[in-house]
């Protein structure tokens, strides 16, 4: 017994003094001898992994490099390689992208409420959102594979450090900078099935790092694995001529030319970039961006009486934003404005729009451990619809120009103590918009404790709103048609006191560097969404006589529902000589509580969708249910294998998959059979392969498959059928 | 009481699992590389330059060596000389310095940066493959994670310096 004690204390006193040993430092490096030094591994040797390890908030970065060796033909299909991200393709080319799910709540909803609203996207920390009805419009992004220097990840509600809309995390890209001086140049083309053709490129040039200027070009074509379209009707995939809905059209073939007119086309579109670096000074840094996009693509958005459910959407945006760091200031002013028409061919879907976007912040200096950063932020987004509707008649979805500000305050504190072993990270944050005329508050509360300088624990705390969206505020549409001879008025109003969207979380996360190739990240989280919002069918009156057959009222609302999550995230990076391995795998739970699928109020008059009986069937009537949430897989994940084969020679597998999930769609209510308004979308494995081959230092040949075993199993709802795509490219990088 | 002893045996067996992991000793690169240059000044030999009582350090292109090297700045000196960092962003505004780091972000072609430095009685420290065969006197690069360096000794005694044995003991040839 003595004898275990002994050695017992033994190992403690070894582990100690071990601890106790800081060699970190540099005074403490300076009394090693060279043969000393020499045997010290180091930390980290790139940066990113270092800052990735003592992050406080659930994050991954996906490096230029992963991109280039992983084959990803695009930035929306490389967020695949990012743990806690749900990237399902709809057509070539065209994804619907979620961080930890929220899809499709409320269930049964119109198609417009789908795809993914809390998600906050931003280049170089400019937001690229859309205010319409939130998320992005991820054809609309000016920019390219060519010009990414990486993307970070941030898991969870993160509002108070980014801003409202990162409801369920951010995703924030890094544009390249010419490092060395003089010329820069880095261009790509790829060409594979389906007639997808990418081709990007930019050219730059550093002046004595002192100076650097970028002008990027970026061009896609990409073709529809099929070229049928879902019909309701016979429940098949048809020709676009024999889809029901499209062929009842009262405007005839010009319309459905109007609205379709490259059946076959997923996406074509092309941006040109600019990006202009000076730094006149130590502590001065100036920075300009600057691009042009336009963008067709058929990707799945909403629908109305005459379409199928890939519509074909068109925009065209312009933006500029303009950054300075001086001294202990930061300002950035960022603008952006376009034309949209994400239904092409249904005059009220179209809009002109442009985003303000201003922040100032002082870093304040740091007092002992502790740094300060407040910041002042104005937001301002316009949509206008005037020009291309009718507003006497409330023809257009708001029918006039549509305008939702923001005057914000922030403040980021960041406090080491205990040795520098606990952080604690804290970002709050008050918006005042001008509709909902009121404050709201987000926070964000971080601790990260290093027990040693391998192992890490974290918690986080946070509350995060989603910006009021302009459907929200300012529906202003009356819509009217033929009823029985007659006809009905159907009035859809914003609601300008609306609650906003709000996710609270807690976190708790666990990194540990075991030797070191190898790093664990591990995390737990729950969250509780609430606010939903959607289209309410308040009151209506048939009229027996007259011409008006019915006359009813419809606004946007908060439901009762509320949305609770569980998971956990297990990111794995593992190097072992030539090889890396980064597997990664999320398992979560979605409940629905006090969800109604009755989008009606108590006062609606009668009908079919509410059993006739609104008193009994209406938005209150799920109070005090629960259940279990089908739209995010309860388990999804994938892994960036590589395998540098030689010095020039390098292969790469990137597997993803994720498990069955049902999309539910308002179908599902009127018809109730189990195949209308359902989508069950299969489990799924799919494997990405690329092999790339350095002719020399500047030239890499590249041949990759996508989606190698051919899985069809579709991906959301009345979507395309994804296909085996290979892609053969060549990339020059000066 | 022998329960409460196998409790504590356990308990410190479990930390010291725990702590495995923090046991090995590392270093951040820079840190390293900072304190490796330091040690280089013990075992080169510079030619007298009697107009300098500073001991100066250079650093071509941003580089987070910076701050380690400000560390030591602090509370170090060479030949009992105060050590003095300058930073210099292209060839040409090159001034005399007793070492001259080239960071792997400076972006500036190397012959320039040696013709400028051509027989000035500088040490020229890099760090990027292949530049210790293009001429630099000391280049750094990483085996199996750990720090090592490479020795031109032609590049060494063509600027005047003297390395001594000892260290090149250490180094990596180049020839």
């Amino acid at each position: 017994m003595k004898k275990i004690i002994a050695f017992a204390v033994c190992m403690n006193a070894v582990s100690i003094q071990v601890n106790g040993q800081k060699t970190d430092s540099v005074s403490s490096l300076l009394r090693l001898s060279i043969e000393n030094l020499m045997n010290i591994p180091i930390y980290s040797a790139s940066k990113v992994a270092e800052s990735t390890f003592d992050a406080p908030l659930s994050s991954s970065v996906l490096t230029k490099e992963q991109i280039k060796r992983s084959g990803c033909t695009s930035i929306m299909e490389a967020l695949r390689m990012v743990p806690g991200v749900i990237v399902r393709e709809q057509t070539n080319g065209n994804y619907d992208i979620h961080i930890r799910g929220l899809d499709n709540i409320p269930p049964n909803a119109a198609f417009l409420f789908f795809t993914s609203s809390t998600t906050l996207v931003m280049i170089d920390n400019y937001p690229v959102y859309n205010y319409l009805h939130g998320g992005t419009f991820w054809e609309t992004l000016p920019i390219d594979i060519n010009d990414v220097e990486k993307i970070e990840v941030v898991r969870g509600p993160s509002a108070a450090l980014y801003g409202p809309n990162a409801v369920s995390g951010v995703i924030n890209i890094i544009t390249r900078k010419p490092l060395k001086e003089g010329l820069y140049s880095v261009a790509n083309a790829l060409a594979g099935s389906y007639h997808s053709i990418i081709t990007n490129a930019s050219v730059g040039y550093n002046q004595g790092n002192k100076f650097s200027a970028i002008l990027s070009g970026n061009l896609q074509n990409r073709n529809r694995t099929q070229s049928t379209y879902y019909d309701e009707t016979t429940q098949q995939y048809v020709p676009l001529d024999s889809v029901t809905s499209v062929k009842r059209n009262p405007l005839g073939a010009d319309n459905i030319n109007e609205r379709y007119p490259h059946p076959d086309l997923a996406m074509r579109k092309y941006g040109v970039n600019g990006f202009v670096n000076y730094n006149p000074a130590e502590r001065v840094r100036l920075s300009a961006a600057f691009g042009v996009q336009h963008a067709e693509v058929q990707k799945e958005f909403a629908t109305d009486g005459y379409s199928a459910y890939l519509s074909t959407a068109k925009a065209d945006t312009r933006y500029v934003t303009l950054k300075g760091d001086i001294n202990d200031w930061m300002v950035q002013v960022s603008y952006l404005n376009g034309t949209q028409l994400p239904l092409l061919g249904l005059p009220k879907w179209r809009w002109t729009y442009n985003t303000l976007d201003a922040l100032v912040e002082y870093k304040i200096a740091p007092i002992k451990n502790l740094s300060v950063t407040p910041g002042l932020i104005y937001r301002r987004a316009i949509y206008d619809d005037s020009k291309y509707v009718n507003t006497a008649i409330k023809e257009g979805l708001w029918s006039g120009r549509a305008e939702s500000v923001t005057n914000a305050f922030s403040l980021r504190a960041d406090y080491k103590l205990l040795n520098q072993r606990l952080r604690l990270v804290g970002g709050a944050r008050a918006d005042k918009f001008n509709y909902p005329d009121k404050f709201y508050y987000s926070y964000q509360l971080a601790a990260t404790y290093k027990i040693n300088d391998r192992n890490l624990v974290r918690l986080v705390q946070s509350k995060a709103y989603r910006t009021p969206l302009i459907i929200d505020l300012f529906s202003n549409l009356d819509i009217t048609g033929p009823l029985n001879g007659r006809t009905y008025l159907l009035e859809v109003r914003g609601n300008k006191n609306i609650k906003l969207l709000t996710s609270n979380l807690f976190e708790a996360g666990y990194r540990v560097q075991p030797a070191d190739n190898l790093e664990i990240d591990l995390e737990l989280f729950t969250t509780k969404t609430r606010n939903f919002s959607y289209t309410i069918f308040e009151s209506g009156t048939f009229y027996p006589t007259g011409p008006l057959a019915f006359q009813g009222l419809s606004d946007l609302n908060n439901l009762t529902v509320y949305a609770r999550q569980w998971g956990s995230t297990l990111a794995v990076n593992y190097i072992a000589g030539a090889w890396q391995f980064k597997p990664f795998v999320t398992l979560q739970k979605t409940m629905l509580y006090n969800y109604s699928p009755y989008a009606n109020s108590p006062a609606a008059p009668a009908l079919p969708s509410n059993h006739n009986d609104p008193a009994t069937y209406n938005i209150y009537s799920g109070m005090g249910t629960k259940m279990e949430h089908q739209a995010t897989p309860a388990c999804y994940g994938g892994a960036y294998i590589n395998w540098k084969a030689g010095a020039r020679l390098n292969i790469n597998l990137n597997p993803w998959f994720y498990s069955a999930q049902t999309q539910l769609q308002s179908s599902n209510l009127t018809y109730n059979d189990g195949v209308r308004g359902v989508e069950h979308i299969k489990g799924k494995l799919m494997l990405n392969a690329a092999v790339t081959y350095d002719i020399t230092k500047m030239i890499t040949l590249s041949l990759s498959g996508r989606n190698c075993f051919n899985n069809e199993a579709r991906e959301f709802y009345r979507g395309d059928a994804p296909a085996l795509m290979v892609f053969g490219g060549i990339n020059f990088e000066l | 009481m022998r329960n409460f002893r196998l409790f504590i045996a356990l308990l410190v067996f479990t930390f010291r699992s725990v702590s495995i992991w923090g046991q090995k000793d590392k270093a951040s690169e820079y840190n390293l590389k900072a304190a490796f240059i330091y040690n280089f000044t013990r075992y080169i030999e510079w030619k007298e330059e009697s107009a300098e009582n500073e001991f100066i350090i250079g650093i071509i292109g941003a580089s987070p060596i910076n701050d380690p090297l400000g560390e030591i700045v602090k509370t170090e000196t060479v030949d009992n000389k105060k050590i003095t960092i300058k930073r210099f962003s292209k060839p040409a505004d090159i001034s005399f310095c007793h070492i001259l780091f080239i960071s792997q972000n400076a972006g500036v072609a190397l012959d320039d940066i040696l013709a400028k430095m051509s027989g000035k009685g500088t040490l020229i420290i890099s760090e990027q493959n292949g530049y210790a065969e293009l001429g630099t006197a000391i280049n750094f690069v990483i085996v199996n994670r750990k720090l090592k360096f490479e020795a031109n000794v032609r590049a060494i005694n063509s600027a005047g310096l003297t390395a001594s044995s000892q260290l090149l003991k250490l180094a990596i040839i180049i020839k």
